[in-house]
């Protein structure tokens, strides 16, 4: 029996919005799910966008995973996963750093799953998921199936509502931990968004 | 962006302060351009032609091939021996990912003038852009030993070898902006993070050095002072941290946090120092030879 990933809604409006702010950088972020959660069948919940400079720095990374490890105490929820939006619009392969981040993930949760944005598949008005999934089980990268990719309610819906969201331009307030880092009274859970999200 | 109306001199001051800036807001210039500015084209003047090339490049990033195509045109007609307006066919090339047109524009603009810098920048975005980052990092560093002072260069080169995880060449390209910019808090800041990203005792004494200048200079740098708490937690940690080190490094961790919570100065932070120090030892990304 496959394992099946799932989006909630706000977990994919997220890593779109996160994508569509910053279009000519690479984006990075990671994906919650509820504390306890059965790893073969994860639901993701909601999405922490982590950077859009230099993904490979380990210094901030470190800081962005204590202060979500510390809302996701707080929140019943653990860091399950990760997605990332490579900058060359072509490139379909997960990088060396996105692969040490994940791998590290899976640690605490095993079968944690690499979310990769195809860039192509991405526009205003959104027909396809534009993700793609790699999980890490035994120690190997394995790609998962289109079928075993499912976003709740369903595909149609989130496409539909990440359009309408798309359209109104709320990628322009959406925050991530670089914004905050810039300026620190940034919200990087983008609280006042989630009600505009369901 | 949010007045619907804007007057014509006010977006005007906008797109020339945006140019002056270097900052890439692609879809506001496009946006502005349609709105208001396209009306009022005659009325700019010589700025007219600098417009055009900012709307151009703008038109491009949002892959707005119409409005590119409106821009390209009326320069070509104004300049039609240009190089610099060869350098934007070039570009309309690249963004429509053919890239050895694009290549052969570049490169012939170069034969004509090899002073031409921002041609031969273009060649290293083209490889960029197909993921030929080996291929970049040389076609940059070529570049480089021509053109040695120009920072944004090495700024590039250090980010595409961070992708690369070649830790000591990226640090070199921050030293070579350090040598143009010692105070530069931005550029300490991003030493120490390659160098605590390298991993290794004697990094993280580097590191925390670099992180303490930079929030000595601003600071309001919160990176630094992360950085700074970070390094000094570590360091304090660390069994090969001789004692007086241990003090400093403790004291060093208590300012930092105590800026960070001057700086956050709300109710509801999410930060602090005790959950962080907390997760301190759990979640180390960087080389795991700090302890």
């Amino acid at each position: 029996m496959a394992s099946t990933c799932e989006l909630s809604k706000l977990a994919y409006s997220k890593i779109i919005l996160h994508a569509f702010k910053y279009p000519h950088t690479a984006i990075n972020g990671v994906l919650l799910a509820n504390e306890g959660s059965n790893s073969q069948s994860v639901k993701y919940v909601d999405a922490i966008p982590l950077f859009h400079h230099n993904l490979g720095l380990a210094p901030m990374l470190e800081v962005a995973l204590m202060q979500i490890d510390s809302y996701c105490r707080t929140a019943g929820l653990v860091i399950a996963g990760y997605y990332h939006a490579s900058e060359a619009v072509a490139e379909m392969n997960p990088d060396p750093v996105s692969q040490k981040i994940c791998e590290k993930i899976a640690e605490y949760f095993p079968n944690a799953c690499l979310v990769l944005i195809n860039n192509r598949q991405l526009s205003m008005q959104m027909t396809q998921t534009s993700l793609s999934v790699i999980q890490y089980s035994d120690g190997k990268w394995k790609v998962k199936d289109k079928e075993n990719l499912k976003i709740l309610p369903n595909n149609e819906a989130a496409l539909n509502s990440v359009s309408t969201l798309l359209s109104k331009k709320l990628y322009k307030k959406f925050v991530d931990f670089d914004d905050h880092l810039d300026d620190i009274h940034q919200d990087w859970l983008n609280v006042s968004l989630k009600s505009m999200i369901d | 962006m949010e007045k619907q109306y804007k007057h014509w001199e006010d977006v005007r001051d906008l797109l020339r302060n945006w140019r002056e800036e270097n900052c890439r807001q692609s879809e506001d210039v496009v946006d502005l351009w349609n709105e208001v500015l396209a009306n009022h084209f005659g009325k700019l003047g010589d700025e007219g032609w600098l417009v055009l090339e900012q709307v151009f490049i703008a038109a491009l990033d949002c892959h707005n091939m119409e409005v590119a195509n409106f821009c390209l045109s009326k320069l070509n007609q104004e300049f039609p021996d240009s190089l610099r307006v060869k350098r934007l066919k070039a570009m309309k090339y690249e963004a429509s990912e053919k890239y050895d047109h694009a290549l052969d524009i570049l490169d012939l603009i170069i034969k004509k003038d090899e002073t031409n810098a921002a041609s031969r920048k273009r060649k290293v975005t083209i490889y960029k852009s197909q993921g030929m980052i080996i291929e970049a990092i040389k076609e940059l560093t070529d570049y480089l030993r021509i053109f040695m002072a120009d920072q944004e260069a090495w700024m590039e080169l250090c980010d595409l070898y961070i992708s690369q995880q070649e830790w000591n060449k990226a640090a070199f390209c921050v030293e070579e902006l350090l040598l143009h910019s010692p105070f530069n808090h931005l550029y300490l800041q991003r030493y120490a993070e390659i160098k605590y990203t390298q991993g290794g005792y004697e990094n993280l004494e580097v590191a925390r050095s670099y992180y303490s200048q930079a929030a000595k200079l601003n600071p309001k740098n919160v990176r630094a002072l992360y950085g700074l708490m970070l390094t000094s937690v570590h360091m304090a940690s660390n069994s090969k941290c001789p004692s007086q080190k241990k003090k400093e490094s403790i004291k060093l961790s208590e300012w930092a946090t105590n800026q960070l919570s001057q700086l956050q100065d709300s109710n509801d932070s999410k930060l602090f120092s005790s959950q962080i120090l907390e997760g301190m030892g759990n979640l180390q990304i960087g080389n795991d030879s700090k302890n």
